[in-house]
């Protein structure tokens, strides 16, 4: 399977329903797109528009109930380690187990010797400049620090993918901001082998400063709306304050609110 | 299932299964030679008012007891200790201060029936005290400081704040009390103490009376599915929607993304409430002045004590002064106790040396103690073992959880004193009437106290998995042994550990019952705490300190665990809690 043949991730027409307290709705309708190789692409919709059913979708952890997921040319399914990696929004670290051992939790699954466990995890601690709490618990740590951990930890796999629910959410704006910055150096850096990234977000301003696509969904049940590149050049900091930052997000928001009044 | 249709199902099967059973035996006639099953409606009517009278002073007692403890921090120095030992006597210990109190002051059928309430509301007041002060202990800082600057101080604070806030514990800690009182129904219906067991009218000691006395298994085994089926349809009706109704009385905390949820404190028991306030204005003034008044003496009162100092933060006492608090509170209430016996006896408190020499029996209590150690340590291991196997399976499948949920609910109902002689027939026929057979009825009584306590905590703390660790550990590829070794087994520790404290304190409960059993004129009993305390208070002349030592031993005993293995297990299973547990 030769890279840049197939895109990473392509939906195709996938719809997924639900049922809830005995009655049916359908999260997501008729979404197809593809995630190319090396590409950031966010996801914005309003809340309860299915992001999250999208992503999870993506990570194997749910099926479509119509249509088809696909990673590399093949159908997706289940949670695949060496396909995709998931960064969650309430951080998911066990908290019995210190930052070194969250962060092997991937490596242990596939049955990795110790000693190789110990460089990988080494490694991430430095990229995500965690050494000096390698051994602390979760409960000691920031929400911030905690989900440089989770970061951490999905890297340490080595996807080929990261997929992120919100990752930012959940932190106060000066962390959020640091983290942001952050994600742009790994997504950047050539020497992690994750390279493609997918975040589901619900602030605009983020996608528009973090992606090189954003994909619009509309509520409930989400359909995607628009799927339109960035254009804005790199670095995104430089740009933050100019026009053209500006005019992106004004443009998303009124493609979503004249969604919102059809 | 909805609740009503599951109730009906499982009602309509169990009368099915007795018309089809007993007629099929033949059984009708022997079950009506008994003179009581004609009484049986009348009889479920008294059982039911006995415990709802028993209630009434549980909640009379708990409330006050438990607001004020939890509420003032130099109250709670006292008043924890002087729980945490009155909870650790065991129930049946109550029993021989019960009855030769009550019986003396009322004789006759009163005393009696006074000494029965009065032993249920020792198995129930305990779990509801301790809920009620963990909640108000609980309230969220945040609510505390706006209470406070909006002037709520006092008995306002109480009645507008503290009560709804604390409403969803006192229901669970009610559960947890009637099933107490479930459990040791027969016991305090069937009162045993001298020679001629004295029945009080209910169903329990129709159970009680149909086993021991009449060896009519007919009545036995109808009177047993007629209870399970009182209590099942009372945990169904009553229990079950009241924790519905009280979880709108959670405060809940803001989420990221969620709007925030507080649910006000509405609903047709605070309508009675408030409306009894307004009626009987006077009540509530009334309060308010109280708890003012109580609140500046709890400010002045000056404790034999170090000052301790007006911070929030949890600042734990020195460990001498901790030790003599319970110490002295101990010494005091077992002399209290010695001193109950002694007069009911109508006897002289001799010298406690002199009722030791006359008495060498008491001289083996270490080693009684050791061996019904051992035996709950036998009961608890195989109960820990199967409870953990049938929780994880439960959980893995909602048809498999929603078809096994009822039936472990009816378990749980069952009250293990009428399985008792059934136990005891079975595996003595089984394997014959020597020691090893007993030992073996014994264990199986004392699973029955057991393991419900662990089955429901652990599957409680297996559903208590906060969602996202379960997608992780799916998307990290963790699966198969590793899931369990890794994800699921850390994660329940503290559900295990509760589990495991409750249990053992049904354990040590149970030991009275479970070591000393008459069946049809036959005694049988193992080398052990409880047989030695019943012993005791079946002899011709019942000796007061003897009666106090053995109860001593096993207060001690509970007391001693809870402070040298619980106390540091909970302390170590900190780090397996999930935020927000």
């Amino acid at each position: 399977m030769a890279k840049g043949k197939h895109p990473e991730i392509e939906l195709r027409h996938v719809t997924k329903e639900f049922t809830e307290n005995r009655s049916k709705g359908v999260a997501i309708s008729d979404i197809s797109f593809q995630i190319n190789e090396h590409e950031f692409v966010c996801v914005v919709g309003p809340s309860g528009c299915g992001k999250s059913t999208l992503l999870r979708i993506m990570a194997g952890l749910e099926f479509p109930s119509s249509g088809r997921a696909i990673f590399c040319g093949k159908p997706i399914a289940g949670p695949n380690p060496k396909h995709s990696a998931m960064i969650f929004q309430t951080f998911a670290l066990l908290p019995w187990r210190n930052v070194s051992e969250n962060i092997e939790l991937g490596l242990q699954s596939v049955g990795m010797p110790k000693q190789k466990r110990v460089e990988i995890v080494n490694k991430y601690l430095r990229i995500m400049d965690l050494e000096d709490f390698a051994t602390a618990y979760p409960f000691e740590l920031s929400g911030g620090m905690k989900q440089r951990v989770g970061i951490a930890r999905a890297l340490a796999i080595e996807p080929r993918v990261l997929l992120m629910d919100e990752p930012f959410s959940s932190l106060d704006a000066m962390t959020a901001d640091q983290l942001r910055n952050d994600v742009l150096e790994i997504w950047r850096n050539p020497k992690t082998k994750t390279n493609t990234f997918v975040m589901i977000t619900h602030l605009i301003e983020e996608a528009v400063f973090l992606a090189d696509r954003v994909i619009v969904l509309s509520k409930r049940p989400g359909r995607v709306i628009a799927d339109i590149p960035i254009d804005i050049p790199r670095p995104r900091p430089e740009h933050v304050r100019s026009k053209i930052f500006f005019d992106m997000c004004d443009m998303l928001r009124r493609l979503i609110s004249y969604h919102e009044q059809k | 299932m909805k609740a009503p249709s599951q109730l009906v199902l499982v009602l309509s099967v169990l009368s099915l299964g007795v018309l089809l059973t007993f007629t099929y035996f033949n059984q009708w006639g022997e079950l009506f030679s008994n003179p009581d099953t004609v009484l049986l409606p009348y009889l479920i009517f008294r059982t039911l008012l006995r415990m709802l009278l028993a209630y009434s002073l549980v909640i009379l007692f708990a409330f006050p007891y438990g607001i004020i403890a939890g509420l003032y921090r130099r109250a709670r120095f006292l008043m924890l200790p002087l729980l945490d030992i009155l909870q650790s006597i065991p129930v049946l210990g109550y029993l021989p201060a019960a009855i030769l109190f009550f019986v003396n002051i009322l004789p006759g059928e009163l005393g009696y029936e006074l000494a029965s309430i009065f032993l249920i509301f020792t198995g129930m007041a305990w779990a509801v005290t301790f809920s009620i002060i963990g909640a108000v202990r609980n309230i969220p800082n945040d609510i505390r400081e706006a209470s406070n600057s909006f002037g709520m101080r006092g008995w306002r604070y109480v009645r507008h704040v503290v009560l709804p806030t604390i409403f969803p514990a006192f229901i669970t800690g009610s559960v947890l009390a009637w099933g107490g009182g479930w459990y040791f129904l027969v016991a305090a219906e069937l009162i045993s103490y001298g020679s001629v067991p004295h029945a009080l009218p209910g169903i329990g000691s129709y159970m009680g009376n149909a086993v021991f006395s009449q060896g009519n298994i007919a009545s036995a085994i109808f009177g047993l599915i007629l209870f399970i089926a009182v209590v099942y349809t009372i945990n169904q009706t009553v229990w079950k929607p009241l924790i519905a109704y009280s979880k709108r009385f959670r405060i809940q905390t803001m989420e990221s993304n969620a709007a925030v949820k507080f649910e006000p404190a509405e609903g047709k028991i605070i309508d009675m409430f408030e409306w009894l306030m307004e009626r009987k204005g006077g009540i509530d003034e009334f309060l308010a002045r109280a708890f003012d008044r109580l609140g500046a003496f709890a400010s002045t009162v000056k404790l034999p004590i170090r000052h301790i100092p007006r911070r929030r933060v949890h600042v734990p006492l020195p460990r001498w002064e901790v030790f003599s608090i319970y110490t002295g509170l101990f010494i005091g209430i077992m002399l209290l106790f010695a001193f109950f016996y002694a007069s009911a006896l109508a006897q002289q408190l001799r010298n406690i040396v002199h009722s030791i020499s006359s008495y060498p029996d008491a001289l083996n209590l270490p080693a009684y103690t050791f061996f019904s150690f051992l035996r709950i340590l036998a009961a608890y291991l195989i109960a820990l073992s199967w409870t953990m196997v049938a929780a994880i399976l439960v959980t893995r499948s909602k048809r498999l959880y929603d078809l096994f949920l009822p039936v472990f609910d009816i378990g749980q109902s069952t009250p293990a004193l009428a399985l008792f002689p059934f136990i005891v027939v079975i595996v003595i026929q089984v394997l014959g009437g020597g020691t090893l057979s007993i030992e073996a009825a014994s264990i199986l009584l004392l699973l029955t106290g057991t393991q419900w306590y662990l089955l429901f905590n652990i599957i409680g703390a297996i559903r208590h998995i906060p969602g996202d660790v379960l997608e992780a550990s799916r998307a990290f590829g963790v699966r198969g042994k590793q899931f369990y070794r890794d994800i699921l087994i850390p994660a329940i520790i503290p559900g295990i550990l509760l589990g495991s404290i409750q249990a053992w304190g049904g354990a040590w409960n149970a030991l009275i019952v479970s070591e000393y059993i008459v069946f049809s004129s036959n005694t049988y009993s193992v080398q052990g705490l409880g047989a030695f305390l019943t012993r005791a208070t079946l002899q011709p002349n019942p000796d007061p300190w003897i009666i106090t030592l053995a109860v001593a031993t096993m207060t001690l005993t509970v007391l001693l665990m809870n402070y040298l293995v619980w106390r540091p297990l909970f302390a170590y299973a900190e780090k397996y809690k999930f935020e927000g547990t």
